[in-house]
């Protein structure tokens, strides 16, 4: 039960948003977009994959964020031969008190931050493993459910241009993930800055700046922030549009899009768009805010077209023509 | 609680907006009116004609309508303009939001009304753009005022012309139909009972009625055409040729008889004083009607028979007539043409025949003398049939006379209608038709005449006096007089004489329709055609 104000409440979200902000900036240079989604993703409770070549600091990133938050953190590095029970546990004989019996020996889902590098190098069957850990957030092992603390939150990275060994992420996976977000290559003066932080003998020093609690409070003040049913209309619309099957749909929506987005990436908008508006200091989800999240939370539930894949279509693209649509 | 800052606010947005919707939909709706105004005037004037002013009026009233029309249907709401006031002064979405949430208690809500009443203290309802459609307000206005500059042109010569013949022609048009109506009242209050019994009243009205008031000269003229057509039917259904005949052979015939009674009946019916030759025949009928001669004065009786001899004498050269007229031909005399339809399903020939046959029978009962013994019921038989077929043939006299009557005013009607489709077309200039009724009344009283004599600077009919329109050029068109080579053809005619009958009333009909032949020669051809007609009845 929150006895604090909202108004003081909202103040601390900013605060608080803004020290994990800084203090993951000490390391990671540039990249704000891609830092501020993935703390909005955090504060949601929502996954995040980042998708992006090699090097560009994804892991970097998820490292220094689980610096930046005192939690418990688990890597996970995915790999064809890697098993389910390598990822949710398995059940291991033991001897205790003269006894001898199978005990459950968590595995590194246990955990606050899971950082899935490189997941789809797993096989399909492992990275099953992680639906029920990512929506129900527990593990059911030999019948025996086992909850994971809160907050939990899995970090995800994969490599968009190596193809070979790799397994495509189902659907109904890529649907569990808040975020999808692309991490470009960094500007002249970024790769400047980051040869400067990283060429010497001492790294930056990153602290931690918030716990667990103060992400659970964040994802409690945000559900306050109320939206106006014209603002909410909007955001339907735009998740409307990206089905084909929508009259008011655009036309490259139609040609290029086989399925659209699902309620759950309204869901997960409206969360972010929540996020957005406390940052700004508004007591209102505006309809900026909504378009602004649009496209992160949509890209990964796109299917496209035969048409739309040969065509080399981009889903962001498509979201904004809906976006544009539902205006 | 509603915020008064926030509804003072969005007040002022609402007004502003639509002010600036008004000016929009004023500049689209003057550009649309200029634009149309110009068409309309163009159209006009590439016909050569003034641009009326009624549609322009039409136009502006209509294009104002749909404005105001179009305004109050995207007259923006309060919501709306929230919209559009958060869009357009950076407000994100905080109106719009504020708007839904005044009614709500809780803290946020409260929290955020302030935060917008704050953000909106900084701006006017001032800020948001509204732009005259000056573009469009000069546009349509450059245009309605060319548009208005063409209107002041008058009308072309040649569209003028028309203008004052149409004029002209309407109220000729309407002149035809009073004067006919009076023409045709008169007509009727002159009619006899017998005349009206073979030409209904309420016919005639009818066909006055039917005429239309028109611009159009060549509908005028098809009307009165239409009308002529009625009147020459009409006298054609009152023909009674073969029974005229008839009569004329049976004149003929009394002319020959050496009784002065039978030649004075024979005379009048020469002359078609059919009413005259009726009373004749009833006098002889009645002077030789014997009822009973068995209780009769010898002297009487003797006068009687003298006056029966009379008779019979009338009778037989009447019945002669009729013989020598043939057997063959009684076939076939009959109900067509408009012939007496007899109650008894007897012709004036058969009745004649009867008659005599009657009064020969009469006569043989006398001289059988069965009468003295008393007995005269056969002679009273014959006396009965005789009256009840002279009954029969003086009515049928009554009715030739009524159709002679009836159709010597069909032809003065008829000329009357020529006199009015020469009117029609300027080929007169006054109508006078009552003239032509009150002929020999002394014309108009003194000091009422028209001026249509007056001759205007130019005519009011090009095709009057105009005769090289009407002749057509020579040279040109479909021969009438081609030559037939004599063996061309089969040789065997397969008409019959009412075939050529039809054929003849079929092209003086299609002549008489022509609006470019002159009256005088219409009715000539008509004439010709009637002529020839009679001619082959005849034969």
């Amino acid at each position: 039960m929150m006895t604090e104000s909202i108004e003081a409440r909202a103040g601390e979200f900013a605060v608080t948003f803004k020290k994990i902000t800084d203090e993951v900036g000490k390391f990671i240079v540039g990249q704000h977009d891609i830092i501020e989604n993935v703390l909005i993703a955090v504060c949601c409770g929502g996954h995040v994959l980042l998708e992006g070549v090699p090097g560009l600091g994804k892991t970097a990133l998820v490292n220094t964020l689980a610096e930046a938050l005192d939690l418990k953190f688990s890597r996970i590095q995915f790999t064809p031969d890697l098993l389910p029970s390598d990822v949710v546990g398995t059940q291991v004989l033991q001897e205790s008190e003269g006894h001898r019996g199978l005990k459950f020996q968590p595995g590194p889902v246990f955990c606050n931050i899971l950082l899935a590098d490189e997941i789809n190098r797993a096989t399909p069957k492992t990275q099953a493993a992680l639906l029920e850990t990512m929506q129900e957030k527990r593990v059911t092992v030999a019948n025996e459910t086992h909850p994971i603390g809160l907050p939990f939150f899995v970090l995800a990275t994969q490599n968009p241009i190596e193809n070979d060994g790799t397994y495509p992420l189902p659907e109904a996976q890529l649907d569990r993930f808040f975020f999808k977000l692309t991490v470009e290559l960094p500007n002249h003066d970024d790769f400047a800055e980051i040869l400067n932080r990283t060429g010497g003998n001492t790294l930056p020093k990153i602290g931690a700046v918030a716990n667990g609690d103060d992400i659970i409070k964040l994802g409690e003040t945000l559900r306050e922030i109320p939206i106006a049913s014209e603002i909410q209309d909007h955001l339907v619309r735009v998740v409307r549009n990206t089905h084909p099957q929508n009259e008011k749909a655009p036309l490259k929506v139609k040609t290029y899009v086989r399925h659209g987005a699902s309620p759950r990436a309204a869901q997960a908008m409206l969360s972010a768009a929540r996020v957005r508006a406390l940052l700004d200091g508004r007591f209102h989800v505006a309809r900026e805010d909504v378009d602004a999240v649009a496209v992160p939370a949509m890209r990964h539930r796109l299917i496209l077209s035969f048409e739309g894949e040969a065509e080399g279509i981009s889903p962001d693209e498509l979201i904004k023509s809906a976006i544009k649509s539902a205006y | 609680m509603k915020n008064e800052g926030i509804q003072k606010f969005l007040n002022e947005v609402t007004r502003r907006l639509n002010r600036g919707l008004a000016w929009r939909v004023a500049g689209w709706a003057v550009l649309i009116t200029g634009i149309v105004l110009l068409a309309h005037a163009i159209i006009y004037r590439l016909y050569g004609m003034e641009v009326p002013w009624g549609g322009a009026l039409v136009i502006s009233f209509y294009a104002l309508a749909i404005g105001a029309g179009v305004w109050l249907i995207r007259l923006r709401n309060s919501n709306e303009c929230a919209l559009v006031a958060d869009k357009e002064l950076d407000l994100k979405d905080s109106l719009t939001s504020a708007m839904e949430f005044e009614e709500k208690n809780s803290e946020v809500y409260k929290l955020q009304l302030k935060q917008t009443e704050n953000l909106l203290s900084g701006k006017k309802a001032g800020d948001l753009k509204v732009e005259l459609p000056t573009w469009s307000l000069v546009s349509g206005g450059v245009l309605a005022a060319a548009a208005i500059g063409l209107g002041f042109l008058p009308n072309s010569e040649a569209v003028q012309q028309r203008l004052d013949q149409e004029a002209l022609t309407e109220s000729r048009s309407e002149e035809i139909k009073t004067e006919l109506e009076k023409y045709v009242e008169e007509f009727i209050k002159e009619m006899s009972a017998d005349e009206k019994e073979v030409l209904s009243p309420e016919e005639l009205k009818k066909w006055v009625k039917d005429l239309k008031r028109t611009k159009d000269q060549k509908e005028a003229m098809r009307q009165l055409a239409r009308f002529e057509q009625k009147v020459t039917e009409a006298m054609s259904n009152m023909e009674a040729r073969k029974d005229e005949e008839a009569m004329k052979a049976a004149a003929a015939e009394l002319a020959k008889s050496d009784q002065a009674a039978a030649r004075q009946l024979g005379k009048k019916l020469e002359l078609k004083e059919f009413k005259a030759a009726e009373e004749d025949l009833k006098k002889l009928a009645e002077a030789a009607e014997l009822k009973d001669p068995g209780k009769m004065d010898p002297k009487e009786l003797e006068k009687k028979l003298e006056e029966l001899k009379k008779l019979r004498e009338a009778t037989k050269r009447m019945a002669n007539a009729a013989r020598k007229r043939g057997a063959g031909q009684k076939k076939k005399l009959g109900n067509a043409n408009g012939q007496m339809a007899p109650g008894n399903g007897k012709d004036m020939g058969q009745l004649m025949d009867a008659m005599d046959a009657d009064a020969k029978g009469l006569q043989g009962e006398i001289a059988k003398g069965n009468w003295k013994k008393g007995d005269w019921e056969k002679g009273m038989k014959f006396e009965k049939n005789f009256n009840k077929n002279l009954k029969q043939f003086n009515k049928n006299l009554r009715r030739m006379n009524g159709r002679n009557l009836a159709k010597r005013r069909l032809a003065d009607l008829r000329a009357g209608l020529n006199k009015a489709q020469r009117f029609a077309n300027g080929q007169a200039q006054a109508l006078g038709l009552a003239q032509g009724k009150r002929a020999g009344q002394g014309g108009l009283k003194p000091g009422v005449g028209n001026d249509r004599s007056k001759r205007k600077e130019r005519d009011e009919s090009p095709e009057v006096g105009n005769v090289a329109s009407l002749e057509g050029q020579k040279g040109v068109g479909p021969s009438i007089t081609a030559v037939e080579e004599a063996d061309s053809g089969t040789g065997i005619s397969g008409r019959s004489g009412e075939t050529k009958a039809r054929e003849f009333r079929r092209q003086m009909e299609s002549f008489v329709r022509r609006d470019d032949v002159p009256e005088d020669v219409k009715m000539g051809v008509k004439k010709y055609f009637e002529r020839v007609h009679e001619v082959s009845e005849e034969k």
